[in-house]
């Protein structure tokens, strides 16, 4: 039999201390234990004669995942306790304001629910880098911590890919919270990275609006009626919601996970790059569907599959951030129509996005003037270059975005926006291998020694030969 | 105790050696083999000899070592029945009498270590479902149950709703076998793989952590085919390295 835990047993050497929350599934207390100086919290299942199974499995699933997650968007694991004797999980406690708090006092600013939305969705993008999906994302299981970052919590739903899925055996119903579930796991679909960019598209709809975009369903018909229902655009709730925010939310909050997001990171993007996002008919909208296009969706809904769920590792790799990090004026014809040809090779998984940066050389001390003798910022003269380069790229235009990075030492500038944007692939131009390139280094090079991703340094056949002569 | 998992060997020296050596990273405190040291590879011989070099060993029995020990169950294939006949001509008696002394079973702690199946080790039955898995896991008192014998890495697990969900195990990631659950692991096949990978396999149990690792292992697949071409031995096997399947 389970050994009972209660405030002010000893449990593995770990105190006691006071219960926290007493929540449908667990009860959660701090503890403390000799040796240990960071704050810990234990969290000790409710289990009993009919407890449901899902909840049993759900803290088996929770006690498996939990250990293999690392870094600043997770709690950090420190124990965990046997079935038979004392079942807990003792964990770091996440001391910070939970999504929940900001949630209570929505409608927010439209910059805080940018700002929010960059930190769940980099918190995300994470998590799913770790081959886990959430499958359970809602307001009280963000937490803020002090130093800023977003903190996941409650992997009692999670899906590691890597490891048996405990809770496939388990669904006898949608396993979520019912405001914020996908469509895909009220049909028992799980382990898609997409399932958990819906939850945060409703979260984000909800800090705008003050009102939830599909409710708060008791009924699994009530859930599936997000497959046909379309939530009322944002700027109908309230008007001064811009555009690219509106175009964000609700393609996060598309019914097939292929139209949304293809990552985390892209969703992240696009909420720091507000002035490049494209504006569809999404965006623009500000009424919701008609009623007979309602409809129609609704005996579609009857026959509804979800699409094969991709594993979070295959669905990231087919969604990569590329950043092609271009000099126009310092490259040849040639190597300009060769970077060409590497993006169009590169470019052909269908939710690629690609970022095309130009660095503007400053000097250190920033006292250059900004504009040439014609009166043009050389800010936009560097955009106009590389947007008007970018002409005849033939990829999706709405997949594309121009930036121009002010910076001293360019090679750290692109690794920096490297690091930023979790880009995945960068292309960059060798501009010559001349013996004072050889010397100092070029910033190609520095790119490819410093970058955390894959590069690509596109070379001309004929470029060893010109540069020699 | 940390266990080095290795089954169905098939006189594949290059595949045994390579997979020792991925074993031997992680300091095992005991090498477990789990059935079928012999049959289908060319390199009996040097197999045994291997094995018998390593002193923290167990070695449990499988059908291809007790058709070599005694004889050839009726039911064999005919190549199969050659290779059987074919390695107990390169073996001594010495060797023959080892193979004849293997056990069916070993248990330690909550694992029980067998190369077929739980219920009735002596039949040699394969465990193809998940309805047989989950037979063999309430057969035994143990918690976790380890075998070869189906050449592919596998791992079945039985909460308490009672019905065995199988797991097809990513290569180097550690598996927590949390003790609410039965486990039931095929770590899969050293020297036959059969998935459509020509890699070896092997595995790494911490009984104290309750953590399994499932590798998947390169080796010289090419050399080992040739040899079994060269010994006379059906070129069916050295074909079936080289395809993985």
């Amino acid at each position: 039999m389970p050994k009972p835990i209660s405030t002010g047993t000893v449990c593995d050497g770990f105190l006691v201390g006071e219960g926290l929350l007493r929540g449908g599934m667990a009860t959660i207390y701090e503890v403390t234990k000799p040796g240990y100086d960071l704050p810990m919290i234990m969290k000790v299942p409710h289990w009993g004669h009919g407890d449901d199974a899902a909840s049993i499995v759900g803290f088996e699933v929770e006690k498996m995942i939990l250990p293999k997650l690392t870094g600043i968007h997770v709690p950090r694991f420190i124990a965990s306790g046997e079935h038979d004797t004392c079942p807990y999980i003792v964990m770091e406690y996440v001391k910070g304001m939970s999504l929940r708090h900001y949630f209570n006092v929505a409608p927010l600013t439209i910059d805080q629910v940018q700002r929010i939305g960059i930190k769940v969705a980099t918190a995300l993008h994470d998590l799913h880098q770790q081959r886990v999906v959430h499958m359970d994302l809602k307001p009280s299981n963000i937490i803020f911590r002090e130093s800023g970052e977003a903190c996941l919590i409650d992997f009692g739903f999670s899906q590691h890919q890597d490891l048996p899925d405990l809770l496939k055996e388990e669904i006898h119903e949608p396993l979520g919270t019912a405001p914020y579930i996908s469509p895909e796991q009220i049909f028992f679909h799980r382990g898609d990275p997409r399932s958990d960019i819906f939850a945060l598209g409703a979260i984000l709809y909800a800090l705008i609006t003050g009102t939830r975009p599909f409710g708060f369903p008791t009924s699994v018909a009530g859930l599936k009626r997000r497959l046909y229902e379309d939530p009322k655009p944002p700027r109908l709730l309230r008007a001064e919601t811009p555009k690219w925010l509106q175009e964000i939310v609700l393609r996060c909050l598309e019914v097939e996970p292929t139209n949304r997001y293809g990552s985390a990171a892209q969703l992240a993007f696009d909420l720091s790059n507000p002035e490049q996002v494209y504006i569809s008919s999404r965006g623009k909208k500000v009424y919701p569907d008609p009623w007979w296009a309602v409809l129609r969706r609704r005996f579609v809904s009857f026959t509804y599959e979800p699409e094969k769920t991709e594993t979070a590792q295959l669905q990231l790799s087919r969604a990569p951030i590329m950043m092609v990090a271009i000099d126009i004026e310092g490259s040849s014809e040639d190597l300009l129509l060769s970077l060409k040809e590497s993006i169009q090779r590169l470019s052909k998984e269908k939710d690629y996005r690609i970022a095309i940066v130009s660095v503007l050389k400053i000097s250190r001390l920033g006292l250059d003037a900004s504009s040439d003798e014609k009166g043009k910022s050389y800010h936009l003269k560097k955009l106009s270059e590389i947007k008007g380069w970018s002409k005849n790229l033939q990829v999706n235009e709405a997949n594309v975005t121009y930036h121009v990075l002010e910076a001293s030492d360019p090679a750290t500038a692109i690794v920096d926006y490297i690091r930023h944007n979790n880009v995945d692939h960068v292309i960059i131009g060798a501009r010559g291998s001349s013996m004072m390139r050889r010397f100092l280094g070029s910033v190609s090079s520095r790119v490819v020694s410093e970058a955390p991703c894959t590069v690509t340094v596109v070379r001309t056949p004929r470029q060893e030969i010109q540069s020699s002569t | 105790m940390k266990y080095a998992l290795l089954a169905d060997i098939h006189s594949n020296i290059e595949a045994l050696d390579a997979c020792l050596e991925k074993v031997e990273q992680f300091n095992p405190d005991q090498y477990i083999f789990l059935g079928d040291l012999v049959g289908y590879g060319a390199d009996p011989v040097a197999v045994l000899n291997r094995i018998r070099s390593i002193s923290n060993r167990v070695v449990i029995k499988g059908n291809h070592d007790a058709a070599v020990a005694i004889a050839a169950n009726p039911n064999m294939r005919e190549d199969v029945r050659q290779a059987i006949d074919w390695t107990r001509m390169q073996l001594q008696q010495s060797d023959l009498d080892l193979l004849n002394q293997l056990p069916l079973t070993f248990r330690e702690g909550h694992c029980l270590f067998v190369h077929a199946n739980a219920i009735s080790p002596e039949k040699w039955s394969y465990v193809l479902t998940e309805a047989e898995a989950m037979h063999n896991m309430n057969a035994v008192q143990e918690s976790v149950i380890f075998c070869g014998h189906v050449h592919e890495p596998k791992l079945y697990s039985m909460g308490s709703n009672g019905r065995a969900q199988l797991f097809i195990p990513t290569s180097g990631v550690s598996i927590p076998l949390i003790q609410s659950r039965k486990w039931f692991s095929i770590v899969g096949s050293v020297g036959q793989p059969r998935d459509k990978s020509t890699l070896a396999s092997c595995a790494v149990y911490d009984s104290d952590k309750n953590q399994l690792t499932y590798f998947r292992v390169i080796y010289d697949y090419l050399s080992a085919a040739d040899k079994i071409r060269k010994a006379g031995l059906p070129t069916f096997f050295a074909d079936r390295l080289e395809r993985g399947e």
